[in-house]
Order: C-alpha cells, then structure tokens, then sequence
C-alpha cells in the first residue's frame, strides 16, 4: 500500500515538473514576443506626457518624471490655424468615423444576409466580384472615384468622406462568411410563424452577427480615423479637415514641435487601441470563423 | 377548380408575383445599398481605369479620353525597365517574407493552442498589429519625421540597434526601427496566426488520444496529425500572405504605380492604370497556380 502511494505520488511529481519547465520556457518567449509588439505602443502613450526637457533627453527615458500635459497644449497651438481652432479637427474627425462605421454596418450586415441566405440569382458571380475587387490596387481608382464624388455633387460635403467607403469588399466579404452560419432552421421557424424578413434580419441575424458587427468596427474605425487621403482629395474648405490631414501639416516644424509631435501620435493611436480592447475577445472570434468557412 | 377561379381573378399578378419571385425580390432590396455603393464606387472606377488603359486623356477637366489601344501595355512590358524590376522586387520580397510569416504565425498559433493562464491577453495582443499597422498617420509620422536631429544624435552613440529600441531612442526612431525589425513577419502575422489557431481548435482531440495510447511523441502527433489536419488553414494563409503583401501599399509595385500617377512631373495616369491592370491579372494567376499546386496536398478530412 505504501508502496504503491510512492510510486503515484513520484508519477505525479514527475508530471508537474515536466510541464512547468515547457510553461516557463513557454511563457519566456511568448513574453518576449509580446514585449516587442506592445512596448512601442507603451512608448507612443507615455512620450505624450513628457515635458520638454525629458523628451530631448539622451539616451531617452522609458518612465516619465514629471508628467505635463504641455505637449497638448503644444498641439493644440501648433494645429490651430487662424480660422479654425484644433477642436474642429477632432469633432471632424470622430462625425465621419462614427456616421461611416454606423452605415458600413448596416449596409453590409443587411447585404451580406442576403447574399448568405437568401434567393438570389447571380449571386455567386456579384461575390466573386467582391473577392476580387480585394486584390485590385486601390491607387489608380482615386481618379474615376474623385469624378463620381464631382458628379453626385459631393465635394466639399462631409459625404464625400463618409459615403464612398461604406461599400468596402472587406467588410462586406467577412460578413458574408459569418452569416453562412446562421442555422436556417431558426429562419424557417420566422418564416413559420409569420415574421417579415426584416423583422427576421432584426431579431434573429443582427444579434446572431454581434461579434462580426464588433470587427467591423473596429477595422472601419481604425481605417477612417487613420486615413487623410480623403480630404486631401475631395475637401478644399480649411474647416472641414480631418486629424491626420491638420497633424501632417505640423511635422514640418522641427525640433520646436516635437512635443505637439507626441500629443498627435497619442490623440491618433489612442481611440484605435481603445476600441481594440473593448472589442478584441469578439474580434478574435470572427476572424477565426470566417476564416473557417 | 378552385386554383381556376384564383387565377382568373387576377392571372397576370398571380404568376407574376409567384413564392420565388417575392423572394428574390426581397434578397435585392437587402442587397441593393451595397450593390449600389459598389456600382458606383468600385466597378465603374474600375472599370474607368480600364477603359483609361487603353486610351490617352485628351482632357484633364472632364477626363475625356481617345483610343490609343494596346500603347501604354506594349510600354509597359518592353519600354519601361523600371516596371518589370518592380515585379522582381515583389516576387522576392514575397519569397523572402511568406514562408516566414507561415511558419512562424503557425509556431505562434501552436503555443497559443496551449492551454495556459493569461493566454486570452496574450492572444489580443498578438492581433494589436494587425489593427494599428496599416495606419496612415503612423505611417506619415514615421516618413516625416519627429526630430531629425535627435535621430541623428541617436544613430551617432554606439548602442546595438536592438537595444537602443528600449532604452528608448527618440519616438520616431523607436517606432520606426521597430517597425523595420520586424514588420514584415511580427505585424503580418496577426491574421494567420488567428486562422491557424481555428485550425487547430478543429482538430479532433480524439486523434490525440488515440494516439497518445500508442505511446506516440508530441513531436511525432505534430507531424503525423496536426500539420495534415491543417493543410487547409495553410492553403488559405498562403493566400492571404500573398494577396496581403501584394496589395500592401508600401509594396514596390503599388508604390511605383502610385509615384507614375500622381508624383511624376506630366501626369501618366493611363499609363500607371495599365501597370495596375496587368499587376492584377498577374496577381489573379499567381493565386490560381497557388491553388493548383497546393490542392493535391491538402486533406479533405471534413468531407467524410
């Protein structure tokens, strides 16, 4: 009996220390690997809030001393034109990713439900359209797409930033992906039981497509907040530019602006990782279902 | 009889508006935004570009064009040197950077498969790249430049690159060396290592089992078991990691249709909207000779 309460008892030591060295060599380089990824991210957020004589310092400090809010107002002066105030840039720019991203769902969730599961003659060639306008080079469109945003009458409206990328392939592809696996049975049973398609496409798909709506999201917001290409094109009028657009325009300045410089890189960066970890457990999901399929 | 008496009342609605017609109709309306959007903002600029490859404007106002037939293609293939380098330039920078963002995304993806405390955080923020790499503004700070004279001051001092990275260089510096260390692979992963980890959770842990019984090694089950099992996952990075190097807009050939278009001193835009073209076609055949050759290998485990 003892003898046999050793021999579990040494089978079970041995099991543990097995798996515990793999876990530290494991977590030793998964930690290296997720070091390198986040702490330029890490650095970005605390530059922002270094004073002056701590940004210029050499070799650079990781940890801020005496954190200020200086290169804020750095910004704020430096971005300011005479006629329009920084804020203006902000507001500009959270109006057109939100009204994009707010259309872009529905315009893709409602399109790709029926693409999915619908009857729908043709529908196999309109998606292997979408699949290749992915691998199209999206440069040499800016012409013909500046001459229909000119012919809808759009330039110099917020609608010519917003309107044109709603109908992105990405987004449109992955939704579609994700609703194939909506079980037709429950839709059957709507059908049943007297429900309208829209009244379907409330109840049933649009909850059932949450975590691909929080990826969508995500990758729309970022791509919009990010993107100064389209007020450069479509926008003449100063007060209607967008962050990226009014930011570029003070990394001319040199080693005065250099503080604005790490206020503007906080102000773009941050929103984006914000918005990443509030949706990023949905994120992961969806990209591993639509990818499956 | 009484099916006679329906239809007589109202024969031409009846089978005009029949069960799948209604239907139809229905999946067009939910369909139409989108269809509507694409038309006008993806085909007809593609088809625009098109249409301007063949042709030379003759009017910068309203982009009037003249037919110049196969000119700007027949340039591009024998006239212009600095367009077929481009695609040498492409092709090896896909050779040199897909097996690894292969490989390694399935090593990462393999790990992450584990089961062990704090693997959710891990995994989010192995897909953080993915959503912050393609930004413009990043992009732009990095090219414009914070503090040039920092940077100057930073590459002077003798500190291995590496390492001046943590010790912290200027911002611009850090991030910018950074992102030249290992952008191609680390930030180009995020993808394929979340498609590898859905492989991988597909696996039948039954295989496992079963194997395990018969004394099999971790090694031995990672070949014999995992890697066939996910050939699919691997045919499906393959292409994305081509399709993603080729349409990224810091690709050698996106960059130099993109300077013939706009940065050049006469505007080439027709000439540039042929390279386009004809990138594309050849994107369109590198994937189909992808698909073929990589479609015998791969394991059609859930047809059965």
């Amino acid at each position: 009996m003892a003898m046999v309460r050793r021999g579990l008892h040494l089978r079970f030591r041995k099991k543990v220390v097995q798996i515990s060295a793999s876990r530290v060599l494991l977590y030793i380089f998964i930690g290296a690997l997720v070091c390198f990824t986040a702490l330029p991210l890490i650095y970005v957020v605390v530059t922002a809030f270094k004073p002056i004589d701590e940004l210029l310092k050499f070799p650079p400090q990781f940890i801020v001393k005496k954190p200020t809010l200086q290169s804020f107002k750095d910004l704020v002066v430096a971005a300011s034109s005479s006629s329009v105030p920084f804020l203006r840039n902000v507001v500009n720019s959270i109006f057109i990713a939100v009204s994009n991203v707010l259309l872009t769902i529905v315009v893709a969730s409602m399109g790709a439900y029926s693409m999915a599961k619908m009857q729908l003659p043709l529908k196999k060639q309109i998606f292997s359209l979408v699949v290749a306008a992915m691998m199209f080079p999206a440069t040499v469109l800016t012409i013909p797409t500046y001459m229909i945003v000119d012919g809808l009458g759009m330039i110099n409206t917020y609608w010519a930033l917003i309107v044109p990328k709603v109908a992105g392939a990405f987004n449109f592809f992955m939704m579609k992906q994700f609703c194939e696996q909506i079980p037709i049975p429950i839709l059957e049973a709507a059908r049943i039981d007297g429900a309208t398609e829209l009244r379907i496409f409330r109840s049933i798909v649009f909850p059932f497509l949450s975590p691909a709506i929080a990826t969508l999201v995500v990758f729309s917001f970022t791509g919009i907040w990010n993107d100064g290409s389209g007020d450069l094109i479509y926008i003449t009028n100063e007060a209607m530019r967008t962050l990226p657009t009014a930011i570029s325009s003070i990394a001319t300045g040199g080693l005065s602006r250099s503080g604005a410089m790490t206020a503007a890189t906080f102000i773009m960066t941050t929103p984006t990782i914000i918005i990443y970890t509030l949706m990023q457990r949905r994120v992961i999901e969806t990209m591993a279902h639509s990818g499956i399929k | 009889m009484a099916e006679k008496t329906i239809n007589s009342a109202n024969p031409a609605r009846k089978k005009f508006w029949n069960l799948k017609r209604k239907e139809n109709m229905n999946g067009y309306l939910f369909v139409l935004p989108w269809i509507l959007g694409a038309a006008l903002f993806f085909v007809f600029p593609i088809y625009r570009s098109l249409e301007m490859s063949f042709s030379n404007i003759t009017n910068y106002t309203d982009y009037a064009v003249e037919w110049a037939g196969l000119e700007h293609y027949a340039h591009a293939l024998t006239g212009d040197a600095g367009y077929i380098e481009r695609y040498f330039q492409s092709v090896t920078s896909l050779i040199e950077t897909v097996p690894f963002i292969n490989v390694f995304s399935l090593i990462i993806a393999v790990m992450l498969n584990r089961k062990f405390k704090g693997r959710a955080v891990f995994r989010a923020i192995f897909f953080l790249p993915v959503v912050l790499g393609s930004g413009f503004a990043m992009y732009s700070l990095m090219n414009q430049g914070v503090n040039a004279e920092a940077m100057e001051a930073a590459k002077e001092v003798l500190i291995p690159r590496e390492v001046a990275i943590y010790l912290g260089a200027e911002l611009t510096e850090a991030v910018s060396t950074f992102l030249d260390l290992i952008s191609n692979i680390l930030w180009k992963s995020g993808v394929p290592i979340v498609i590898y980890l859905a492989g991988l959770q597909g696996v039948p842990s039954t295989l496992y089992e079963a194997a395990r019984v018969d004394a099999a090694s971790e090694w031995e089950m990672f070949w014999l078991i995992t890697l066939p099992m996910i050939t699919p996952m691997m045919l499906l990075n393959f292409v994305f990691t081509v399709i993603d190097s080729f349409s990224d807009s810091r690709n050698w050939m996106l960059r130099y249709i993109n300077i013939t278009s706009f940065d050049s001193e006469i505007p080439q835009y027709e000439y540039s909207a042929a390279m386009a073209w004809l990138f594309f076609v050849f994107i369109i055949i590198l994937v189909a000779i992808i698909f073929l050759v990589m479609r015998p290998f791969v394991n059609k485990v859930k047809d059965n």
